[in-house]
């Protein structure tokens, strides 16, 4: 089990939505959103994706205005909120229990970047009733307005 | 008294929402079936319950994804539309399946309630494919899955059709 470290962690997490392809006709974030890829498996057992850490009132902000290297910005769609306690309860349900964790791992560049965490191995069925089940989790949706 | 109804294929039985009852012709202990009794206006005025969804998996480009997909929204429509002709329940509110096309190669077929989501997602490999129910803490915090290939499709259908009727 990843152990989660005695770190403050704020009530919320944010995930980025990176374009509409994620969204449903009514603009809620599809459960594909929070799908885990193969690409992102690490040497510990873990299978990660991204959040930032919503420590302070800005990080909504900054996020909307992260951008990728080429220079474009990486939200296009917008952001989605989830507080943390959902993803301690999802963690905690029967046919889940100990799948998920999350952490906290900044970067240069963004000191809120932390991750939601699923264990390797996790059939694919699974991992796809848990990303629905963070889509259900999401409190708040904040869509980016069109340049 | 409570009303029920049977569904002749599944033999699964269904109670009538208190609700409802007027709307239900009360013939006991009878099977009936075909377009008796139906007063209600069509669910299916230009098949609106997998309407959008279809459109979406006619983009598919794995034929053999968007075959095993397309099985599963004619079966949800077959099944909603047979339980409404032997029930006569009103079923115009549910809302419609909406689907996605993923880049791992699999489509997500999404039926989203208020306090549930129910998603059938068709993969590559057809020994993959599955179904799963997920609810809020208001209603138990279900999380319930299965693959597509371990129950019959209607079957699971009809299953998912009684808590959609239940807690829609």
């Amino acid at each position: 089990m990843h152990e989660i470290r005695n770190m403050n962690y704020p009530t919320n997490c944010i995930r980025g939505i990176a374009n509409d392809s994620f969204l449903d006709e009514d603009g809620s974030p599809a459960p594909h959103l929070f799908y885990f890829q193969d690409g992102h498996l690490r040497g510990d057992g873990w299978d990660e994706q991204s959040i930032n850490w919503e420590d302070d009132d800005s990080v909504i902000e900054f996020s909307l205005n992260q951008r990728r290297e080429d220079g474009a910005v990486q939200f296009r769609a917008g952001v989605t909120i989830i507080p943390r306690n959902e993803l301690d309860r999802l963690n905690n349900r029967p046919t889940i229990q100990g799948m998920l964790s999350y952490e906290r791992q900044p970067l240069d560049n963004n000191p809120y970047h932390g991750n939601i965490l699923l264990q390797a191995n996790v059939s694919k069925i699974t991992q796809k009733k848990i990303a629905a089940g963070l889509a259900l989790a999401v409190s708040r949706v904040i869509l980016r307005e069109q340049d | 008294m409570s009303l029920y109804v049977q569904e002749t294929d599944s033999e699964m039985i269904f109670v009538v929402p208190e609700e409802l009852k007027l709307s239900v012709s009360k013939i006991a202990n009878e099977t009936f079936g075909g377009d008796l009794n139906i007063r209600f206006l069509s669910l299916f005025k230009e098949s609106s319950l997998i309407r959008s969804a279809w459109d979406v998996v006619q983009r598919t480009e794995n034929q053999q994804v968007a075959k095993e997909a397309k099985e599963v929204l004619r079966s949800i429509e077959d099944t909603v539309e047979n339980f409404f002709r032997q029930s006569n329940l009103d079923l115009s509110y549910l809302p419609g399946l909406q689907a996605f096309n993923v880049d791992d190669g699999s489509v997500l077929i999404d039926w989203k309630f208020n306090e549930f989501r129910i998603g059938f997602t068709i993969e590559p490999n057809p020994q993959e494919s599955g179904w799963y129910l997920v609810s809020t803490d208001n209603l138990g915090e279900i999380t319930a899955s299965g693959y597509l290939s371990n129950m019959g499709l209607k079957k699971l259908v009809l299953w998912l059709l009684n808590f959609i009727l239940a807690y829609a």
